[in-house]
């Protein structure tokens, strides 16, 4: 990996044409990319069973504070802001063989591949990925191997650390949940402001080129008037549209922020062993209030297609952006060669089936999962209250 | 004093807050104490605690300075124990029957 950054950067110095420079590094970059998130690292052997030691390791690193999702023979913990680490167990003849590799957050994936398809930044894509892996490689080593010596150590708790243990992993899987949805919410959120700010200068300038023209016959102190007049118009549709999307949007994300806080809360609190105030709600009482919101959180990323799917996503993005540049190049062409318009114009249109079929394939994937998600929920939710109540009947 | 009425059907967040509050308590805890942590008031608390002591799952001891302190017994702790699993099993989607 450091040969192959030491090499790209030597192409980049080199006397190479301007071309070769520019698709030599790129290609370079996305091996490098590719290698980065397909290479796969040994963690070592564990004596026991593939399931005790990843419930014993998420365990450990939930402890830890890390965020750790649960897949089916893999934990998935976020590192940082960019960066997650995989690690997978699979039964070997001494127990558990261990493996990672390194993976994305959303915001991680939203930069790297926003790099590959940038052109001429892809050359930050090194630094970016190795920087991500050296993230990856020292949680590993200074996180994860340290707490697989604990994971083969078998034998029986007692009931009270049986408690102890479930009460954490609980909130720290709330506080993952609660957590992201808020983080999908607020991406969204400024995903829209953005969106507004561009729409705002965009009538800007269109307002601006509309005065100008009014006023073409017009003197020349005429210009700034209507310049003013644009900004006056542009600010008069931006403020107050970012105000009305902030007013709408604020309480649902104080609202997710707040369950995220309070299950934070909860955890450090419950990872430290300190003692509530005696008004202070049971731990039980918040996780199953907390549960109530799980489908709302699961909506939320379910609608933040971009977050879930960053992918699929910035494909749309690339495809429509080249085919309205396809089509608009088409358009001047029309009058002075159809032909040539028509040869331009056509996969352009073409294009536009692509972007709406991976649009819709995206959201039918995302509807899917939520109808499949909220039915299972609701199922859980339903089996452990009857459980519940037939527990305490029974005592 | 005489016994307080018997309960039907007790409310699971009540006792699992009683249950935890205990838990937490490295000796047992003061009857007034244990009050304000389950947020209910006096004659209902001592309906809980009645239906807790005839279940087997708190003891009241008696101590010198004449304040009964309730503690939690090895079937409480169990019993505190299923319901935390049981949450804990749908959190993490591991209840038999949904994988």
């Amino acid at each position: 990996m450091f040969i192959t950054t030491v090499v790209y950067f030597l192409v980049l110095l080199s006397p190479l044409p301007g071309w070769l420079k520019y698709v030599g590094p790129l290609t370079m970059g996305f091996v490098l990319f590719v290698l980065a998130f397909s290479l796969r690292f040994s963690l070592g052997n564990v004596v026991a069973d593939p399931k005790t030691v990843l419930y014993n390791l998420a365990h450990k690193l939930r402890t830890a504070r890390y965020r750790v999702e649960e897949a089916n023979d893999e934990l998935i913990t976020q590192v940082d802001s960019m960066s997650a680490i995989r690690i997978r167990a699979r039964a070997s003849k001494s127990g558990t063989e261990l493996t990672y590799r390194m993976d994305g957050t959303p915001a991680g994936w939203t930069v790297t591949l926003i790099l590959v398809f940038s052109g001429y930044f892809a050359i930050l894509i090194p630094p970016v990925v190795l920087f991500m892996l050296r993230r990856v490689r020292r949680c590993a080593r200074e996180q994860v191997v340290p707490s697989l010596v604990a994971t083969q150590v078998p034998g029986a708790d007692s009931t009270s650390l049986r408690i102890h243990k479930a009460l954490i992993d609980s909130l720290s899987e709330g506080y993952r949940l609660s957590s992201e949805a808020y983080e999908a919410e607020k991406s969204n959120y400024e995903d829209n402001v953005i969106f507004l700010v561009v729409l705002g200068f965009l009538v800007l300038v269109g307002s601006a080129i509309a005065f100008l023209t009014i006023n073409t016959n017009a003197r020349l102190e005429g210009i700034p008037v209507s310049f003013l007049l644009s900004v006056a118009i542009a600010i008069i549709f931006t403020f107050p549209s970012v105000w009305l999307l902030r007013r709408r949007v604020r309480p649902r994300l104080n609202e997710l922020k707040g369950w995220a806080t309070r299950l934070e809360g909860a955890l450090v609190q419950e990872i430290s062993s300190s003692k509530p105030k005696d008004e202070e709600p049971s731990v039980f009482e918040l996780l199953a209030d907390a549960w109530k919101d799980v489908p709302k959180w699961l909506e939320v990323r379910r609608k933040s297609g971009f977050y879930r799917e960053p992918g699929t996503w910035l494909l749309i993005l690339c495809l429509a952006g080249l085919s309205s540049t396809g089509l608009v190049f088409a358009f001047f062409m029309l009058i002075q060669s159809p032909l040539a318009s028509v040869i331009v114009g056509a996969p352009s249109a073409g294009l536009l089936y692509v972007i709406h079929t991976l649009y819709s394939g995206s959201r039918r994937r995302l509807d899917e999962e939520r109808d499949r998600v909220f039915s299972d929920w609701n199922r859980r939710i339903g089996v452990m209250n009857s459980q519940m109540e037939k527990h305490l009947q029974e005592l | 004093m005489s016994d307080p009425p018997a309960m039907d059907r007790p409310d699971l967040y009540v006792v699992a807050r009683l249950l935890e509050r205990l838990w937490r308590e490295d000796a047992p805890m003061l009857k007034t104490r244990l009050q304000v942590a389950a947020k209910v008031n006096y004659d209902i608390f001592s309906r809980y605690l009645s239906w807790m002591v005839e279940r087997g799952l708190v003891v009241i001891e008696s101590s010198p300075d004449a304040h009964a302190r309730v503690s939690l017994t090895r079937k409480g702790q169990e019993s505190y124990l299923k319901l935390v699993q049981w949450i804990n099993e749908v959190v993490r989607r591991k209840m038999p029957g949904f994988e």
